[in-house]
Order: structure tokens, then C-alpha cells, then sequence
């Protein structure tokens, strides 16, 4: 299998704080990776690093063939690579269309504005959000806070997906859209690396499950197999998932 | 489509609000009151825009001469200082630039339209390095690296005096024609101005500036190029305020870097407008120049030479009665007035 993303031996402080210690992570063609881990863990920091914008403090970050280690997150952007925050950052006083067709010219000329506008519109769409097209995106609740956040993802056109606690906070109703919408992008060839709480989620989606604990990976594996991992259960899981 | 709609539903913001006929006729009477306004708007303009231009009063083109100046100064600044959110306080550097590029190419015996053109470039220029250092700090360190920017090059423009004569100045011919030519110049920068502007904010550099005032980081993520997009955005910016110091330059016959380079006299003024009027809008930074050269020519009535004084309390008044500009006022009145149907801004 073809590897688009690597990160090598990734360490990240802040002053005196280790939030990575050392974490290598490869994602193949259109896999569907999981990291899970308490909070605190790194997680966050991890897909950071990965997505440009903030530099590693040592190691190196590969996607598609290029070295893009401390790149600036738009280039990391257009080459392929897009993201959403764990905590939804709306273009608060743009509309919804307004924010999703940013991510559109990404990829689109200086005058564009008719295709930026049509191609945000089909990913607000997808993601259930056309009704609110118009309003303005300050306004939305903090489900549509995160649909909006990846319909912007969505619209740069990516390769792969960083998603940053996605279902957090939605109801199961939402999870389970959630999820139809994640398996819809990985039919469509996209590949994803997604940050979870939702356990069922994540074991049901993800090939692979990578755990970070303290700043560094416990365990990685298939997700029945990470499951029944006695380290994962002590300081993650706990004993409900127990067992596999 | 319909697999992916099924499970979703009708978005909550569908449902919330009045039912969709009093949405209706709210909007539409919304709608034509807002065609109403900015079509007398538009004729009050032209006639304003007319009438200096034919009136025998010198005094009147003089006046108006002034306003379009610094409407198209506060249009200029708007597309640093209002659509990306950058409060630069540093424009004096590109309106001196400008001036001073013209005011040696025209005392070289260069024409009217190169120096012109020179005086643009110069402004476009110069945003490219100032940019290029002060972007790189945001907030409160902004502003004041732009401060410090405008004061360097007043500095180099005072010190180099085998180019620019230092603190001297530079003495011109009149401008043949009078104030009413000036006032005619007037009108077409502001007019060049404002297509700029209206042209950026429809294009995706608009779009992008817009997002990189809301939230840098987040727009970045998003695809974009946040230094290129400013640096773009004050190009254009030092582009206009470099043939906005042209026009001055022609207007008065003299420049010196205390004038041209001034904080007080140029650079606030230039924001002033824009923030009184309503920043990020397209017909706020004029408006707002409207009421500061009035209040300028109104103190320099009453008071003499006291307009740094007015600046200064009308910044204030604004920001404590208006922070969202004349403009912004306007458009949230007309808003609340269209009940609930769209959604508000905060
Ligand atoms: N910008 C930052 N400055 C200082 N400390 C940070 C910063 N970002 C994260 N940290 C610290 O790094 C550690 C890992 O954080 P994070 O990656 O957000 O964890 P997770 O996403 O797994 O909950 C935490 O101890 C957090 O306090
Ligand atoms: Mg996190």
C-alpha cells in the first residue's frame, strides 16, 4: 500500500511542557487511522504538527513524497493535507457560504468566485448544512460549528482529512450521520486520520488505532486488537471495552 | 444526493424564526427601502460630485478637492485596515512616497501622467518591504511597527537631502487648471479607489482578507497564503495613497516630510475616515471622510490650526458611540428593522 503520510520520531514542547515524545505514525492510501488516548495526551499537538504551521520541535513530517516539516499550513493545505479544529474556529462575521468558499479558493483562480460559490454550496450539502448557507457563521450552534468546520476542510479539496474530536458533543443521531458522511469521503478515495472519543465510532471506522498516552504511543493496531490491549484498558479504556 | 439528505433532515435554522410569509414581506420592504436609500444616495453623490465642478465658488473646489482626497485615502486604507483587519498607522509612508515621487519627477521635467504613474508605483512599491517586516507582528506590535515604518522613511526623506532638498521641501508650479482641475482629480482617484475596492472585495482576495480579520490561523488551515494575501492587499493600498500624494502634491505646491509623512495629518485622518464610517464596508470610509474633513475645515474656522485636537476627540466618540462605523450603524438598523428574517451579525 502507497504511504501519503508520515511523521517520524515527532517531538513537540512548550517551555517546559513535553506534549510529544517521540511519536512515528504512517497513514496508506485511503486507510482510515484512529487516535485515541486520554486527554492530554498529545493528540491535538500530534495532528498539529502534521498539518503545517507549527514546527516540530525535532523529526520530520512526509506527505505525498515531500518533506513538508514546519511548512506553513497553507501550502500544506494545497498540496492535499486539510484539517478541522477540536474546537470549531468559524469565520465568526462571514456567512456559512462565505466560510466554506475560503476553503474553495484554494484551489481556485483569483476570479473564480462563481465556482467557489457553487463548490462550497455542494459541500455544505454533504455535510447537511445548505439550509444555513446564509446565516452568519458566529450564529450556529456548536453541532453546525463543526459541520461547518469540515465542509471549509472539505472544500480545499483534500487528499486527507485530519479531524480533530469531529463527533465530540454531538448526539448519537449526529454520530451515526457523522459516520455515514466519513464513510461516503473514504469511498470517494479520501484518506483519514481522526482524533475520537466516540468509541463505537472509532471501532467500527478505523483500520488502525494508534493510542498516545503522555506524549507517547502505547500501542497501534487493528482496533479489536488495541481493544483488548491490558495497558489500554488501564489507562484509557477502561474495563467496559474490555474483551473486544 | 438523496441517500446523503435522508438522515439529516431540515436544518434547525430553517425552522427557528417567524413563519416564512412575514420573513417574506419583512425582507421585501427591507429590500426597497434599502433600493430607495442607496438610489438617492447615488443621485446625491453625482450631484455633489457635480456640482463643484461647475460652481465659479474656488473655495467650494478647494473644499472638494480635499474631500475626495481623503475619501480615497480612507478607500485605500480600508483595504488594509477594513477588510483584513491590519490597523496600519503607518500610510503616511505611501502618500509621501507618492508625493515625493512626483514632486522630483515633475521638477526633472518628467509629464504630468509619468509622474503620476511614478507616484503610484512608488506607494505600491514601498508597502512590498514595510509589509513584509510589520506583518509579522499582530495586534498592538502592528500598528505601532507601522508607526515606526512611516517615521523611518520621513526620516530618510528629511536626511537625504541631496534628493529630496531635506527639510526645505520641494516648491512646485501651480497646478494649471486651478482647484476645480484638482477637484476633478479628485473625483477620478476616488473613483479609482472605489473600483478597487469593490473590485477586491468580490474577488477571492477579498473573500481571503476577510478571513484572515476573523481568525489568521483558522484561514490558514483553510488555504490562505495569509503574508502574500496582505502583502497584496497593502500593494494596493500604498498604490493608491502614492497617487493620492501625487494629487496633493499638485493640489498645494509644496511638500515637506513634516506634511507629507505626517501621523496627525495623513495617517490618522486616512483611518479615521475608514473607522467612522463603518470599516469593511464599500460606502463607510467615504462617508466617514465626509464628516472629517468638515470637522477639520470647521475647526480650522473656529479654532485655527487645532484639527489634531478634533481627530483625536472624534476617535474617541467613535469608538465609545459608533465601533462599527456610521455605516454599521446604518446596516444594523436595517437589519433589526427586517425583523428576524436574516440572520443578524453580533
Ligand atoms: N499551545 C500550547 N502551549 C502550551 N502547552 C500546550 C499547548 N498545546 C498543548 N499543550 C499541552 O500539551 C499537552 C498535550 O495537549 P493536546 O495535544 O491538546 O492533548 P489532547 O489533544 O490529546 O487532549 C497538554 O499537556 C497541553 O497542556
Ligand atoms: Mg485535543
Amino acid at each position: 500500500m502507497r504511504r501519503v503520510l508520515e511523521g517520524r520520531e515527532l517531538h513537540k514542547s512548550y517551555g517546559a511542557v513535553q506534549a510529544l515524545k517521540g511519536v512515528s505514525l504512517r497513514v496508506a492510501q485511503g486507510e482510515v487511522v484512529g487516535i485515541i488516548g486520554p486527554n492530554g495526551a498529545g493528540k491535538s499537538t500530534l495532528l498539529a504538527l502534521l498539518a503545517g504551521g507549527t514546527r516540530p520541535t525535532r523529526g520530520r513530517v512526509t506527505f505525498l513524497g515531500s518533506d513538508i516539516t514546519g511548512w506553513p499550513a497553507h501550502r500544506v493545505c494545497r498540496l492535499g493535507l486539510a484539517r478541522t479544529f477540536q474546537y470549531p474556529r468559524p469565520l465568526a462575521s462571514l456567512s456559512v457560504l462565505e466560510n466554506v468558499m475560503v476553503g474553495a479558493f484554494a484551489r481556485l483562480g483569483p476570479l473564480a468566485v462563481r465556482q467557489a460559490r457553487e463548490a462550497a454550496h455542494a459541500c455544505l450539502q454533504r455535510v447537511g448544512l445548505a439550509d444555513a448557507a446564509g446565516a452568519t457563521a458566529g450564529e450556529l450552534c456548536a453541532a453546525d460549528r463543526k459541520r461547518l468546520e469540515l465542509a471549509r476542510a472539505l472544500a480545499t479539496g483534500p487528499r486527507l482529512l485530519l479531524l480533530d474530536e469531529l463527533m465530540a458533543g454531538l448526539t448519537p443521531r449526529e454520530v451515526k450521520d457523522a459516520m455515514g458522511l466519513l464513510l461516503e469521503l473514504r469511498q470517494d478515495g479520501l484518506t483519514l486520520v481522526l482524533v475520537e472519543h466516540v468509541m463505537e465510532a472509532v471501532m467500527a471506522m478505523c483500520d488502525r488505532l494508534v493510542v498516545l498516552d503522555s506524549g507517547c504511543k502505547l500501542c497501534e493496531g487493528p482496533p479489536a486488537r488495541v481493544g483488548r490491549d491490558q495497558a489500554v484498558i488501564r489507562t484509557y479504556l477502561g474495563e467496559a471495552y474490555a474483551g473486544g | 444526493m438523496g441517500e446523503r439528505e435522508r438522515g439529516v433532515g431540515a436544518h434547525p435554522a430553517a425552522r427557528r424564526g417567524p413563519p416564512p410569509w412575514t420573513a417574506m414581506t419583512g425582507r421585501r420592504a427591507g429590500a426597497l427601502a434599502s433600493k430607495a436609500l442607496g438610489a438617492a444616495g447615488l443621485a446625491l453623490g453625482a450631484a455633489l460630485a457635480v456640482l463643484p465642478l461647475v460652481s465659479p465658488s474656488p473655495y467650494l473646489s478647494h473644499l472638494f478637492a480635499t474631500f475626495w482626497l481623503w475619501a480615497a485615502m480612507s478607500q485605500a486604507w480600508n483595504l488594509v485596515g477594513g477588510y483584513a483587519g491590519q490597523f496600519s498607522l503607518g500610510h503616511a509612508a505611501f502618500f509621501g512616497a507618492g508625493a515625493y515621487a512626483a514632486a522630483l519627477a515633475w521638477t526633472n521635467g518628467l509629464g504630468a501622467a509619468a509622474g503620476t504613474a511614478l507616484a503610484g508605483l512608488a506607494g505600491a512599491v514601498l508597502a512590498l518591504p514595510v509589509g513584509w517586516l510589520c506583518f509579522r507582528l499582530r495586534g498592538a506590535y502592528f500598528v505601532l511597527s507601522t508607526l515606526a515604518a512611516a517615521e523611518v522613511v520621513r526620516l530618510c526623506a528629511l536626511n537625504l537631502r541631496g534628493i529630496t532638498g531635506g527639510a526645505v521641501g520641494i516648491l512646485l508650479p501651480p497646478l494649471s487648471g486651478g482647484q476645480r482641475a484638482a477637484c476633478a482629480l479628485g473625483l477620478a482617484l476616488f473613483g479609482l479607489a472605489t473600483l478597487t475596492s469593490a473590485l477586491v472585495r468580490g474577488a477571492r482576495l477579498g473573500y481571503r482578507l476577510r478571513a484572515l480579520r476573523e481568525d489568521e490561523d483558522a484561514a490558514e488551515a483553510a488555504g490562505v497564503p495569509a503574508l502574500k494575501s496582505k502583502l497584496w492587499a497593502l500593494s494596493l493600498s500604498g498604490g493608491l495613497c502614492g497617487l493620492a500624494g501625487a494629487l496633493f502634491c499638485a493640489q498645494t505646491s509644496y511638500i515637506d516630510p513634516g506634511s507629507v509623512f505626517s501621523l496627525a495629518d495623513v495617517s490618522i485622518p486616512a483611518a479615521l475616515g475608514a473607522l467612522l464610517g463603518g470599516w469593511g464596508a464599500l460606502w463607510g470610509p467615504p462617508a466617514g471622510a465626509g464628516g472629517v474633513v468638515l470637522v477639520a475645515e470647521a475647526m480650522r474656522v473656529l479654532l485655527g490650526r487645532a484639527h489634531g485636537l478634533a481627530y483625536g476627540l472624534l476617535l474617541v466618540l467613535t469608538v465609545l458611540l459608533v465601533p462599527q462605523g456610521f455605516c454599521g450603524l446604518l446596516a444594523a438598523r436595517r437589519r433589526a428593522a427586517g425583523g428576524e428574517a436574516g440572520a443578524g451579525r453580533p
